[in-house]
């Protein structure tokens, strides 16, 4: 009778500290506290919220803990955080290894990831000190990008300026001199194209870079943000320092013009060294114009400000070949596209040198369609088709992007529109669902409306 | 009369009351070791209160409890359990251990103050329940036997450790008048080995039968104290109308 | 009207005080000899073993449950890794005591309250004071110590089932293996998370066993006594697990601050 009973509690008990000291050992497995262990060393200035027990891990992999966090004893001084490391990773942990606090996940604790040395640098001793990397605010470096491309943008409309006259006093010596022009002029083409994607890309970077700020900064911190928002900030830093070289170089275009055709119209005619000096100065403009446009471009493409955007619903257009916008990549999801299509014949009249620019009919119609536009506006993205149907398909992409272009240009100067939601592309000549037969000379204005918006405006029609 | 060493248990002016209700008041009697004492009494007078006093599971308000001469009241645990061990004890409603059966239930007793060995205490329990007969029950479970069947099992546990002083209470309720007679022998040889008996009881021809000392409480008072031909001539008519019963019970 | 709400309060403060007495007095005669092995193993056995069925059952029910709410609220922020550990954090800290508390409760505080009770009403803890045995050690003190001993045990038989349910909903739902669950689930049980709130439910013992036997003891009025005395332990003892398991929380988080 009493048997029975004596082994059920005994069974009882058993599981009991056996289901404890289990679940000690999974803990105790964790933390590591069963295997061999080395102390090292790294100090912070400011700690986030790094606290005792916080999981350390060397590239990556689980390594320890940290089991002290000794206060500073001056103001100026750094915490110096203990941290016990797995013994078999130690061969990774070399002197010259960085310690760097990391959050697990968007929302997980903090935790020290160790990063491995290099190969020629001996290995941390036991209870040595290996240098850190302070926990970075984001927000500071965009700052940081912020000041310096506002500076750039401030620049570059000087240089705008510069360039420009540049280019119309280049233009005015080739016009004395037949024979330079044939030589000169895909120079200054090259130098107009870049100054054009240079002030672009700047208004682009700066609006992107103020909305952007903030916003991510609280939410992430994070190793591979840190390292874009570095990125960033150098690459804006880069941008400055070349604007600068283009500063110069355009000036001394100018000026070698200048004084070209001040020689020109002397008596003595052209010469020869002169040209060859002005043709040397295009030839550097050009290039330097051309490494900042790079460098900017690449500076939107950065991460930081590209995975924003994304999420946010707007478009790098650049990054978007005709093809897949006709396939309609941006109406995906829950927005449609709604158009407002206006023929070449009433936007445009003929302009120098065979141009096209904006009649005033063409400003009244676009302003006209724009007025049902607004109110969606900013929340939802406007892009500018260009259509041309005269020439070869080249001829025609290009025209269509220049129309784009002009259109685009007066709908951000009259309605200061966001330059990150407001796009423009060239279609060509391949107009589908236009009022006259899949053709189209022109421009439409498509307006990229989320659905439930736009069944609103269908019934107000 | 008697030398003080002889006197197994004392009431000294015990008084109890409960609530409003005073159940004794001011009792003092004396029980000499090895005779039988039978308390009488009608219902609801307070016999059984005065048994459970002697053993120690009631303090008296005022007064005293002794037996073989110790305060019983004023004892601490350790020494109320030792003289606890020298006493027995059946529950007028038998008030067996309804968890264990009733052979565990006569052996608890040398479970618990003994360091016999499972045979002996098993041969003990047995030969206990022989005694009330119910030899063959030892197994049952308390819950199965009928009223007169417990009173026995009960009896048997009191007799367990065979203690100086047994105290029963009502031993024969609820018997036929075979086994109530088998059972007043039982009390009757247990007496004659010794043993102090305090019986409370109805039945007076039993009462005449085992007890060398009668008493009847009356209204918290000891109204009538002798032997059974003392108390036929009491001088209370109750007491006289009590001992010309004949009733069983 | 004053006098007899006040006299109600008291008469409710003098059975705290009562209560808390009879506790106090059952750790002290714990402690002293004679001990009760016998006894303890047995109602380690009534209370425990056979209270572990029912445990299990809740504690995988519970687990497949809290599993499927932590994955709704945590699939929200794409932290779907995070479910096992959610999981055993919830388990381990909270869940598993408390309900465990509130299921024991009512399983043996009831019983105990009964079984005491019905002793009580038929003199039997007078009979065994009787044989010379001190009922309140060898009834009360040991059905304490056994719930003090059976508490942390089932809770952690009840973490241990809700971990296993909630890997067999994940699992169903995910295809989770069986070792990534686990090593998950522990990824960030601390030990100041596990050990105070496993040890907390001995309190929860104490609070249990205390509170029924107490009841039991001062049972009267017969049957009917013995049933208001076993229904008065469940809501006592339950009402009293809850307003003390918040005293505990915040002495745990006081004296291992970590967990915080
Ligand atoms: N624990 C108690 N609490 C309150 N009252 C009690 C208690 N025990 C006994 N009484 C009361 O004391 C009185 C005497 O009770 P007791 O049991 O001694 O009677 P009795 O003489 O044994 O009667 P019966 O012959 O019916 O057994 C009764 O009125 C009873 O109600
Ligand atoms: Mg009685």
């Amino acid at each position: 009778m009493v048997s029975a009973k004596v082994v059920g509690a005994g069974a009882f008990v058993v599981v009991g500290l056996l289901l404890f000291t289990v679940a000690l050992f999974f803990i105790g497995e964790r933390r590591m506290l069963f295997t061999d262990r080395f102390p090292v060393y790294t100090e912070f200035a400011s700690l986030g919220q790094l606290e005792m027990g916080a999981v350390v891990r060397v590239a990556g992999a689980s390594a320890g803990e940290v089991t002290e966090i000794r206060v500073p004893t001056s103001p100026g001084g750094k915490f110096r955080v203990k941290m016990e490391v797995r013994e078999d990773l130690h061969q990774l942990i070399r002197v010259d290894s960085v310690a760097v606090t990391q959050t697990e996940g968007l929302v997980g604790a903090l935790f020290i990831n160790i990063q491995t040395g290099s190969e020629a640098q001996p290995q941390v001793p036991e209870g040595g000190t290996i240098p850190s990397r302070e926990p970075f605010a984001i927000a500071d470096l965009l700052q940081q990008a912020s000041d310096t491309a506002a500076l750039v943008k401030e620049t570059v409309e000087a240089l705008r300026g510069d360039i420009e006259t540049a280019v119309s006093q280049v233009a005015l010596t080739a016009e004395d001199a037949h024979g330079l022009l044939q030589d000169i002029r895909p120079d200054i083409t090259a130098m107009a194209k870049n100054g054009t994607r240079i002030s672009d890309n700047t208004q682009q970077l700066v609006a992107r870079i103020n909305a952007g700020e903030g916003t991510i900064g609280k939410l992430i911190n994070d190793d591979t943000l840190y390292v874009r928002a570095r990125e960033l900030a150098d690459q804006s830093k880069e941008v400055m320092a070349q604007s600068k070289e283009v500063m110069a170089n355009v000036k001394a275009v100018s000026d070698e013009a200048r004084r070209a055709i001040s020689d020109f119209r002397s008596k003595d005619g052209p010469a020869q060294g002169l040209f060859g000096d002005m043709r040397l100065a295009l030839l550097q403009a050009r290039e330097a114009t051309s490494d900042m446009a790079d460098n900017m471009e690449a500076m939107k493409h950065n991460f930081l400000l590209r995975g924003f955007f994304n999420k946010r619903g707007y478009f790098d257009l650049d990054a978007i070949s005709p093809d897949e916008y006709r396939k309609g990549v941006l109406e995906n999801g829950k927005r449609k596209a709604m158009r407002t299509w206006l023929s070449a014949a009433v936007l445009f009249e003929p302009g120098p040198e065979g141009t096209e620019v904006l009649s005033q009919d063409g400003r009244a119609r676009l302003d006209s369609a724009m007025a049902t536009y607004l109110k969606y506006i900013p929340s939802n993205p406007i892009v500018v088709e260009g259509y041309a149907t005269t020439g070869t398909t080249g001829e025609r992409f290009s025209q269509g992007r220049i129309r784009a272009g002009i259109v685009r240009e007066y709908l951000l100067g009259r309605y200061e529109l966001g330059p990150s939601n407001t796009g423009f592309i060239s279609l060509g000549n391949d107009a589908q669902g236009s009022p006259s037969d899949d053709k189209w000379d022109g421009v439409a204005i498509a307006l990229f409306l989320e659905s439930a918006a736009l069944q609103f405006v269908e019934v107000a029609k | 009369m008697t030398a003080e060493n002889d006197v197994a248990i004392r009431l000294d002016g015990v008084s109890k009351a409960f609530g409003a209700l005073k159940v004794l008041d001011n009792v003092t009697l004396d029980i000499k070791g090895g005779t039988a004492f039978c308390l009488l009494g009608r219902s609801g007078t307070g016999k059984s209160v005065t048994l459970k006093h002697i053993i120690g599971l009631l303090k008296p308000d005022s007064g005293h409890v002794l037996v073989h001469g110790k305060k019983i009241d004023e004892l601490k645990r350790q020494e109320l359990s030792e003289v606890r061990r020298s006493m027995g004890f059946l529950f007028q409603n038998a008030a067996l251990f309804d968890s264990i059966s009733v052979g565990e239930n006569v052996a608890f007793p040398m479970r618990r103050h003994t360091d016999w060995d499972e045979a002996k205490i098993r041969e003990v329990s047995k030969a206990k329940l022989a005694d009330v007969g119910l030899e063959k029950d030892y197994d049952k479970m308390p819950g199965d036997l009928s009223g007169g069947m417990k009173k026995r099992a009960g009896l048997a546990r009191a007799m367990a450790l065979d203690p100086e002083i047994l105290l029963v209470d009502e031993p024969s309720a609820g018997l036929d008048p075979i086994t109530a007679g088998e059972i007043d022998d039982l009390l009757v040889e247990l007496k004659k080995k010794g043993t102090t008996l305090v019986v409370v009881t109805h039945n007076i021809p039993s009462a005449r039968h085992i007890g060398d000392e009668l008493a009847m409480l009356h209204e918290g008072k000891l109204i009538a104290q002798g032997t059974a031909a003392e108390l036929d001539r009491s001088e209370h008519e109750l007491v006289r109308a009590f001992m010309r019963s004949e009733g069983a019970g | 009207m004053y006098a007899r709400v006040g006299a109600a309060i008291l008469a409710a403060l003098a059975e705290v005080g009562e209560v808390s007495l009879f506790g106090l007095r059952a750790l002290r005669e714990a402690l002293l000899p004679p001990y009760e092995f016998g006894e303890v193993i047995r109602h380690v056995y009534e209370i425990g073993w056979k209270s572990a069925p029912l445990i299990a059952l809740s504690g995988f029910a519970i687990g497949i449950v809290l599993s499927m709410h932590t994955r709704a609220s945590l699939e929200r922020f794409g932290a779907e890794a995070m479910i096992p550990a959610g999981l055993a954090i919830a388990l381990i800290r909270e869940t598993g005591p408390l309900v465990t508390g509130l299921l024991v409760s009512g399983r043996v505080g009831a019983g105990i309250g009964a079984e005491l009770g019905a002793m009580k009403v038929t003199e039997q803890i007078d009979a065994l004071e009787a044989s010379a045995v001190d009922s309140f050690k060898y009834l009360a003190v040991t059905r304490i110590i056994a719930c003090i001993i059976a508490m942390p045990m089932l809770t952690l038989i009840m973490d241990f089932c809700g971990i296993v349910g909630g890997y067999l909903a994940e699992s169903t739902i995910s295809g989770m293996s069986w070792q990534l669950y686990f090593q998950r689930a522990f990824s960030l049980v601390e030990f100041n998370d596990f050990i105070p709130a496993t040890m907390k439910t001995a309190v929860f013992g104490m609070i249990i066993g205390t509170i029924a036997s107490y009841l039991g003891f001062s049972t009267t009025q017969g049957t009917e006594g013995v049933g208001r005395t076993s229904t008065r332990s469940v809501v006592l003892a339950s009402m009293m697990i809850i307003v003390s398991n918040v005293v505990l929380v915040k002495l745990i988080f006081f004296l291992f601050p970590a967990t915080g």
